[in-house]
C-alpha cells in the first residue's frame, strides 16, 4: 500500500468540475432515453448475425427451469434437460466448452443444490459436489483449472476451491463462523475478492488464491457486498448501503480511490453491475418504484452515467457481448419476461426470446 | 397509488371542509392518536397499488346482485388483501394460491366462479369478477346457514365459512378482529388525487359469533410480545446445530388463516412466528430451539412420522428461524407497522441466537434459491428492514460513528463540518467509509469538527480512526468540547502509526445536546492531519 504523501491538488475543484459536467448534460435526460432515443430499431437480421458469441439463460417455458442457449440472431437450443430439477446458469468455463450450472431439487422436503459442469455439446453434465443446501456463486480461475464457490459442506458458508472434475475433493480456503460469501477470482488468478461478516457486518476482503495473506478493503458499519474485479484487474466494484440505499462503488485493489459509480444520476437502489470487457465501463440497474427498473452505463474514468432504457418497464440483468458493443438484458414488456438485445448506447432494442414463460439470467460468452 | 385513512377522521374532515386537502386533514397530524389508526397505518403502504381503480362501484354492484351487504364485502376484502388485486402463490403444500381483492382460492374460487357465471380465469384476474364470485359464494353460505340478511352481525358465520379457516379460534380472530373490527372502525382509501377508491363508514356492529377462547393468550416461550399458538409441525434440530439464519416468508393469505393452517397437523408445515398485517399481533408456533418446517417442508415429511425430515442431508430448516407475514409476495409494499414489528422480532431472535444482522443471515424465502427473478423479493423493503433490525439491536459496532462523509451519516445524530482548506482524499487506504479529510499543519484555528448529539447526559469513550502515512503529524491534536462549550481535553496522537483502526482517545462525561470532537491543524508544521471518523461509545 502506498505511503505516499497527500497530493496538494484541491479536491473541491475536481468536484466542481464534475458538477459542471453534470449540468452541461453529460448523461441522458430521462424523457429521451431508451426506446425514445433508440433510433431506428430493432436490429437488422444482418447486424444480429455479425454479433459474436452465444447467450446461456434460464427458461421457464416448461414447468421446471432449464438452461437454454440462444445466438444473437435468435437460434435457440436447450442445454439442460432434467424434468425433476431446476437448473440455474452459473459461470461459463474459460475454455468456452462448458458452462457451470446449479441444479436444484427437493428431496424428502429438502432443498438441495449441486454444481455441475455442463458441456456445450449437450453431453451428460459432470456433478462437482454432493447435493447440499447451498452451492453457489462460482468464479473461475483464468486458466479454467479450478474455480471457487460458496459451500456449506463443513460450515455455514465458507469458500472452497474446486477442480472441475467428478469426484475431486474440495479445498477449503476460509474458516469463518459468520461466513464468507460471493468470491470473485482476479483476472490474473492470483487473488480472490470476497465478503465476510466476521466483523458483524459484511466487508470486502482480498486474499491470495491459496487462502493466505488476507487484507481488508472496506471498513464501514453497514453492508459492503458483491465484489467484482474489472477485467484488467485495476479496479474492484462493490455495492454498499452506506448512504442509505444500495449503490455501487469503485475502489482500487489496495483500498484507495473509493468513489460512487453513479455520481448524482441515480436516486434509488442499484443492482446487477457488470463490467464491460474493455474495463472502461460498467452497466448496472436502478430499481424504480412500482416494480420497474432501468439500465445505466457509467464510464470508469468518471462523468455522469447514461441511461440506456427508459424506466417504463422492468429492465434487468444486463450482460455485455464479448466485443463490448452490445448488451443483452431481461425485460418485462408485453406481459412476458424475455431476453432483449441492444447496442451499448441503448439503441436498437430488440426482443431476442419469444417463448411463453420467463427467460432470464443471461451469460454471454464465446463457445469453442 | 392510494392511501388509507381512518373513516371517522375522514368524515370529520369532509364535514368541515368541502374540498379538503388530505394532507391538511386533522387525521394526518397525528395518526398515532387515532384509536383505529392501527388498521389505517398498516394499510397505508400496503395499498399503494398504482393500477387499482375505483372499487366501491364494483362492491356495490356485486352486493346488489347477490343481496349481500356491500360494507361486509368491502370489510372481508380489506381483511384479506387490503383491497389489493393479489396474484397469490402457493406458499404451503395443500393450501392453493389466493387471487384477487377477495383472496379466493382453490375449490372456493371455482365454486364462486360457477355461481357468478364467469370463468375461473376471470375470477383470478378481473376485480369485478373476483368480487362477484365472492359475493355469490357469501350469499350461498348465507342460504346454507339461514342468515337473517337484514342483520349485519348475523352474517358472521357466513364470513367464517367464506374464509376457509377451519380452526375455531382462528375463525373467531378473523371474524372479530379482522372483518368486524374493520366495519366498526371504518376505513377510507383514496387515490393520489384524493378521490375515494373504497370506503367503509364506521358501523356499531358486533359479530354474532363465539369470541376467541382466552386460553391461547399465553406469551410465546421465546418472545414476550407474541401469543403462543403451538404447532405440532416441528421436530428437534440435529444435535449441535447452531442457528445461523432468519428466513422471511409471506403467508400468501391473511394472518388468522396463516397461523390456523400452520397449527394444523394436516399442513405438514410450520414457522416459528407469524406476524399480522398491521404488526399489532405476533403468534409463536414453534420454540426457536426446535426445528420448524418452513423451508420446503412437504407432506412426505410429516407422513413419514416426521422421522426422516432432514436426516439425510443439510436442510435450511436445521439452522434457521422462520417468520411468516400476513400478506402476499405480490403486494407492491408492506405496511410500516408490520415491518416494524417484524424487525423488532428479528432483533430479538438475532440477539438470543447470535445471528449476524446482515442480508446474508436475514434472508427472503426466495433467496434460498441460487437465483431468483425477483430476488430479494420484489417489494419487501430489504435495506430498511435490515437497518431497522440493526437500529433496534445495534450492530456489533457499538456506539455512534460519525464519518468524514456526511452522505454516510445520520445528520440528526452526528455530522462533520470542515472548511474549504481541508481536502477530501482516498489516497491512502484503510480509511473508514468512503474517504477522509486531510489538511496541512499550521498555526491556525481551522479544525475539522465531528459533531455528535447526546439525547441525554452520559459518560462516553471517544475513539478516532485515521489513515497512517509518513507525511502525517506525530502530534495531531484532537480537542474534545462539550455541549456547553467547555473544552474537556486535547489529546495529541501520532498519525504515522495505528492507521485503519479505532484508537481510544479517552472517556469523558457529556451533557445532553451537541458535543464535538475537533481535529486541529495547530501542530508542528510540515505534516498532515487526518480527520476520518470518530466513534462515541
Amino acid at each position: 500500500m502506498s505511503q505516499g504523501l497527500e497530493p496538494r491538488r484541491p479536491w473541491r475543484g475536481w468536484a466542481r468540475l464534475c458538477a459542471a459536467l453534470a449540468l452541461l448534460g453529460a448523461g441522458c435526460p430521462a424523457s429521451k432515453c431508451g426506446r425514445g432515443a433508440a433510433g431506428p430499431g430493432p436490429l437488422s437480421e444482418e447486424e444480429r448475425r455479425a454479433i459474436p458469441g452465444v447467450i446461456a439463460f434460464i427458461s421457464e417455458r416448461a414447468t421446471q427451469k432449464d438452461v437454454w442457449l440462444v445466438k444473437p440472431a435468435g437460434e435457440e437450443t436447450q442445454l439442460t434437460k432434467s424434468p425433476e430439477e431446476d437448473d440455474f446458469t452459473s459461470a461459463p468455463a474459460p475454455d468456452g466448452k462448458a458452462l457451470l450450472v446449479i441444479a436444484t431439487r427437493t428431496v424428502d422436503g429438502l432443498h438441495l443444490e449441486q454444481l455441475r459442469l455442463q458441456p456445450l455439446d449437450g453431453s451428460a453434465p459432470v456433478p462437482l459436489n454432493a447435493p447440499r443446501a447451498r452451492a453457489r456463486n462460482a468464479s473461475w480461475s483464468p486458466d479454467g483449472q479450478w474455480f471457487v464457490a460458496e459451500s456449506d459442506a463443513q460450515s455455514f458458508s465458507d469458500l472452497v476451491k474446486i477442480d472441475p472434475k467428478a469426484g475431486m475433493a474440495e479445498q477449503r480456503l476460509t474458516s469463518v463462523r459468520e461466513g464468507c460469501f460471493e468470491p470473485d477470482v482476479s483476472p490474473d488468478g492470483r487473488e480472490i475478492a470476497f465478503v465476510s461478516s466476521r466483523e458483524g457486518d459484511p466487508e470486502i476482503y482480498v486474499m491470495r488464491s491459496d487462502g493466505t495473506d488476507e487484507r481488508r478493503i472496506t471498513a464501514f458499519h453497514q453492508e459492503d457486498r458483491e465484489p467484482r474485479w474489472s477485467p484488467d484487474g485495476k479496479w474492484l466494484t462493490f455495492i454498499s448501503n452506506r448512504e442509505g440505499r444500495d449503490r455501487y462503488f469503485l475502489v482500487r485493489p489496495d483500498g484507495t480511490q473509493l468513489r460512487a459509480v453513479s455520481g448524482g444520476a441515480t436516486k434509488l437502489d442499484e443492482r446487477q453491475l457488470v463490467w464491460s470487457p474493455d474495463s472502461q465501463k460498467v452497466a448496472f440497474v436502478e430499481r424504480l418504484s412500482d416494480g420497474k427498473s432501468r439500465i445505466w452505463v457509467a464510464r470508469v474514468e468518471g462523468g455522469e452515467p447514461v441511461a440506456l432504457t427508459d424506466g417504463k418497464s422492468r429492465d434487468d440483468e444486463p450482460a455485455w457481448s464479448p466485443d463490448g458493443k452490445y448488451l443483452v438484458f431481461v425485460a418485462e414488456r408485453n406481459g412476458d419476461t424475455d431476453l432483449w438485445l441492444m447496442r451499448a448506447d441503448g439503441s436498437g432494442q430488440t426482443r431476442l426470446t419469444t417463448a411463453k414463460g420467463a427467460d432470464w439470467l443471461p451469460r454471454w460468452f464465446v463457445p469453442r | 397509488m392510494f392511501t388509507v385513512r381512518n373513516a371517522l377522521a375522514a368524515v370529520a374532515a369532509a364535514l368541515t371542509l368541502t374540498a379538503c386537502d388530505p394532507q391538511q386533514g386533522p387525521e394526518s397530524q397525528d395518526p398515532a392518536q387515532s384509536p383505529s389508526s392501527a388498521i389505517a397505518d398498516a394499510a397505508q403502504d400496503a395499498v399503494n397499488r398504482g393500477s387499482t381503480g375505483k372499487l366501491d362501484p364494483l362492491f356495490d354492484q356485486a352486493a346488489g346482485e347477490f343481496n349481500v351487504p356491500a360494507d361486509l364485502l368491502k370489510a372481508i376484502s380489506f381483511a384479506e388483501t387490503r383491497w389489493q388485486m393479489v396474484r397469490g402463490e402457493q406458499e404451503f403444500e395443500g393450501m392453493p394460491a389466493a387471487f384477487g381483492v377477495m383472496a379466493l382460492r382453490g375449490e372456493a374460487l371455482e365454486r364462486g366462479a360457477a355461481l357468478a357465471g364467469v370463468s375461473a380465469e376471470a375470477v383470478r384476474t378481473d376485480a369485478l369478477a373476483n368480487i362477484r364470485a365472492a359475493a355469490a359464494l357469501l350469499s350461498a353460505h348465507a342460504d346454507e346457514l339461514k342468515v337473517d340478511r337484514a342483520d349485519l352481525g348475523a352474517w358472521a358465520p357466513a364470513v367464517a365459512r367464506l374464509s376457509g379457516i377451519e380452526n375455531t379460534d382462528a375463525q373467531a380472530e378473523h371474524v372479530h378482529k379482522g372483518v368486524y373490527a374493520t366495519l366498526r372502525d371504518g376505513v377510507v382509501a383514496e387515490d393520489a388525487d384524493g378521490k375515494v377508491i373504497a370506503a367503509i363508514m364506521p358501523t356499531p356492529v358486533e359479530a354474532k359469533f363465539a369470541l376467541p377462547s382466552l386460553h391461547a393468550l399465553a406469551a410465546g416461550p421465546d418472545y414476550a410480545g407474541s401469543i403462543w399458538r403451538a404447532s405440532p409441525n416441528y421436530n428437534a434440530r440435529p444435535a449441535g446445530t447452531d442457528i445461523w439464519m432468519i428466513v422471511i416468508h409471506t403467508c400468501e393469505g391473511n394472518y388468522s388463516g396463516c397461523w390456523s393452517w400452520l397449527t394444523n397437523s394436516a399442513a405438514g408445515a410450520s414457522a416459528h412466528y407469524v406476524v399480522n398485517e398491521s404488526g399489532s399481533e405476533i403468534s409463536q408456533l414453534v420454540a426457536e430451539s426446535n426445528r420448524a418446517w418452513h423451508v420446503a417442508a412437504s407432506y412426505s415429511c410429516s407422513l413419514n412420522g416426521s422421522v426422516n425430515c432432514g436426516q439425510n442431508g443439510v436442510s435450511v430448516n436445521h439452522f434457521s428461524v422462520g417468520i411468516e407475514h400476513g400478506g402476499f409476495a405480490s403486494q407492491t409494499s408492506f405496511p410500516a407497522g408490520q415491518i416494524d414489528a417484524s424487525a423488532r422480532l428479528s432483533c430479538d431472535i438475532s440477539r438470543d441466537r447470535g445471528v449476524v444482522r446482515d442480508s446474508y443471515h436475514i434472508v427472503a424465502h426466495g433467496r434460498l434459491q441460487p437465483n431468483n427473478r425477483t430476488d430479494p423479493g420484489p417489494n419487501w423493503p430489504w435495506s430498511s428492514y435490515i437497518s431497522k433490525v440493526q437500529s433496534y439491536c445495534g450492530t456489533t459496532t457499538t456506539g455512534l460513528i460519525i464519518d468524514s462523509n456526511n452522505a454516510n451519516n445520520d445528520t440528526t445524530k452526528g455530522y462533520i463540518e470542515v472548511s474549504a482548506n481541508w481536502a477530501s482524499s482516498t489516497n491512502v487506504g484503510g480509511y473508514y467509509g468512503s474517504g477522509y479529510y486531510v489538511a496541512p499543519t499550521q498555526a491556525v484555528s481551522d479544525p475539522a469538527t465531528f459533531w455528535f448529539h447526546m439525547p441525554a447526559a452520559g459518560t462516553k469513550t471517544i475513539d478516532a480512526w485515521w489513515t497512517a502515512a509518513t507525511d502525517r503529524s506525530t502530534a495531531a491534536p484532537f480537542i474534545i468540547t462539550n455541549a456547553s462549550g467547555t473544552k474537556l481535553a486535547t489529546v495529541n496522537v501520532n498519525q504515522q502509526a495505528n492507521g485503519g483502526k479505532w484508537n481510544a482517545l479517552g472517556t469523558w462525561s457529556f451533557p445532553a445536546g451537541w458535543n464535538k470532537v475537533q481535529v486541529s491543524r495547530w501542530a508542528p508544521t510540515g505534516f498532515q492531519v487526518v480527520a476520518d471518523a470518530v466513534r462515541v461509545r
